[in-house]
């Protein structure tokens, strides 16, 4: 069975703004146009691996950083050893976000708020 | 007489033919006069006609252009080329897109497109004029501009062959188009890219932001005709969309831009050495670290008093075309320090101004 993504941590970097701002979503949370697109994130291998970013004065950036659950047959079963989670980070370009992420990139657009850059 | 005597002297590269013939032509101007260290010093060895060009840089007022028709003419529409496409909302991949104004041509019925348009003119209109530059690579390069770039885009970019303008998500921000200090930071960062080429990552990315911010600024105060002490220094003010409440991006001024705003935060920009970013973030801090060299150049150009883009903007151009790739801040105040010198002399009260605004900064 597949690894689930159980959060994702959003961030948007660079760009002539410089601003840094961001947020962490529970998967759950999510409203369901979002959430469909999520679950089409690790299937569809164009999306799954992130865009090329170009380096280019005043590129912005969105990273998403999912974490992922173990497959749920091991967790908790007894002598299984709990998995940690995993951690898959995707980046793309602000400007050439996947049609088909639009929907759950926007929501995270909408809920990120300032993050420190220090 | 042959249109460009230049042209048999072997060095016909460097002062464009137009401002060649335009200086010929005023050459019983008294302006010219006493603007040029010897009389028609353009007919000289390389040597004078380099001093040549680097006294007209600095001492180049943009009050004297009525004395120069030919000047006028060739560095407005005559030799601004510009072409304006609509990306139609698609990516990098999409670009440049439908052309839909170029030189010459009417204003369209879209904002972004005549803002583009406009604000690209006025940038061209100003390195020309104030640093006898012919475009980014000062050889007439078309400035290609590119709005309506990507969906909601909170962002203004520089691909290495032309420029990008998002439109904003409306809320926060409105159209990148807008703001005539952004599209000249934009456009600096091809001049950049075509002189010092500094590599965009920590100190010398740093700089490269730096400068961009610099010419966008002046640009905008050349163009308002605001003298350095009543200018705001505030970039990207006029980004800002309804619910922002921030005044702006960033500052030269000592103060923050925003402080714990619901929305940016609190603006990270040093305006001190001891105070720079060393995290890996940004590039490097790029959009960060360019706060400390910022606010040395503010407190340079308001402590000469006048006008930024006159004397301080003429030391600051000067030394990018001197700096190297991977140039780092104490590059910057080696090379800003040897122009002063070299433009006001050693010990001169602009000397001095300099070194002190970049003490007081750190260095």
């Amino acid at each position: 069975m597949d690894d689930t993504i159980s959060r994702l941590i959003f961030r948007e970097s660079g760009g002539f703004t410089g601003l840094q701002r961001g947020c962490t979503v529970e998967a759950a949370a999510l409203p369901a146009a979002p959430r469909g697109e999520l679950q089409s994130l690790l299937q569809e291998p164009s999306l799954a691996q992130g865009g090329a970013v170009p380096d280019m004065p005043d590129m912005q950036v969105y990273t998403l950083e999912l974490v992922m659950r173990p497959d749920s047959r091991a967790v908790g079963e007894p002598d299984t050893p709990v998995k940690p989670p995993k951690h898959r980070v995707l980046r793309y370009p602000a400007s050439d976000v996947p049609e088909d992420l639009s929907e759950l990139i926007g929501y995270l657009r909408d809920l990120a708020r300032p993050l420190d850059p220090r | 007489m042959a249109p460009y005597p230049c042209c048999n002297q072997g060095w016909h590269c460097i002062l464009p033919p137009y401002l060649l013939e335009a200086l010929r032509d005023a050459a019983g101007d008294q302006a010219v006069r006493s603007a040029a260290p010897q009389p028609k010093p353009w007919l000289e060895p390389t040597r004078q006609q380099s001093d040549l060009l680097r006294h007209l840089r600095m001492g180049f007022d943009p009050s004297m252009v009525s004395a120069f028709p030919g000047i006028t003419a060739s560095t407005g529409s005559a030799t601004t080329s510009r072409e304006i496409y609509d990306a139609q909302n698609r990516g990098i991949a999409g670009l440049p897109g439908r052309l839909v104004r170029r030189e010459g041509s009417g204003p369209s019925a879209d904002r972004s497109v005549d803002e583009a348009y406009d604000h690209s003119g006025i940038t061209h209109d100003f390195f020309s004029q104030r640093f006898m530059r012919n475009s980014l690579d000062d050889r007439g390069l078309t400035l290609i501009s590119s709005v309506h770039v990507g969906q909601s885009l909170n962002n203004a970019f520089w691909t290495g062959q032309q420029m990008a303008y998002g439109d904003g998500d409306g809320k926060l921000f409105t159209r990148f188009t807008r703001s005539l200090d952004v599209v000249a930071h934009e456009l600096t960062h091809g001049v950049v890219s075509y002189t010092a080429n500094l590599v965009y990552e920590n100190e010398s990315g740093a700089l490269n932001e730096h400068f961009a911010d610099v010419f966008g600024m002046l640009t905008r105060q050349w163009h308002e005709r605001t003298a350095a002490k009543n200018a705001d220094w505030l970039v990207g003010k006029d980004i800002m969309g309804p619910q922002a409440t921030a005044r702006g991006l960033r500052t030269f001024k000592a103060e923050k831009a925003y402080d714990n705003d619901p929305w940016f935060g609190t603006d990270p920009q040093p305006k001190h050495l001891k105070e720079q970013y060393r995290g890996s973030g940004d590039n490097g801090g790029v959009h960060i670290n360019s706060g400390i060299p910022n606010h040395a150049f503010y407190r340079f150009a308001v402590a000469l008093g006048g006008n930024a883009w006159e004397r301080a903007g003429g030391v600051w151009y000067e030394a990018l075309l001197s700096l190297p790739q991977e140039a780092q801040f104490t590059d910057m105040v080696l090379a800003t320090e040897k122009t002063a010198v070299e433009q006001h002399g050693f010990n001169s009260t602009l000397h001095h101004t300099l070194m002190r605004a970049w003490a007081d900064t750190g260095f």
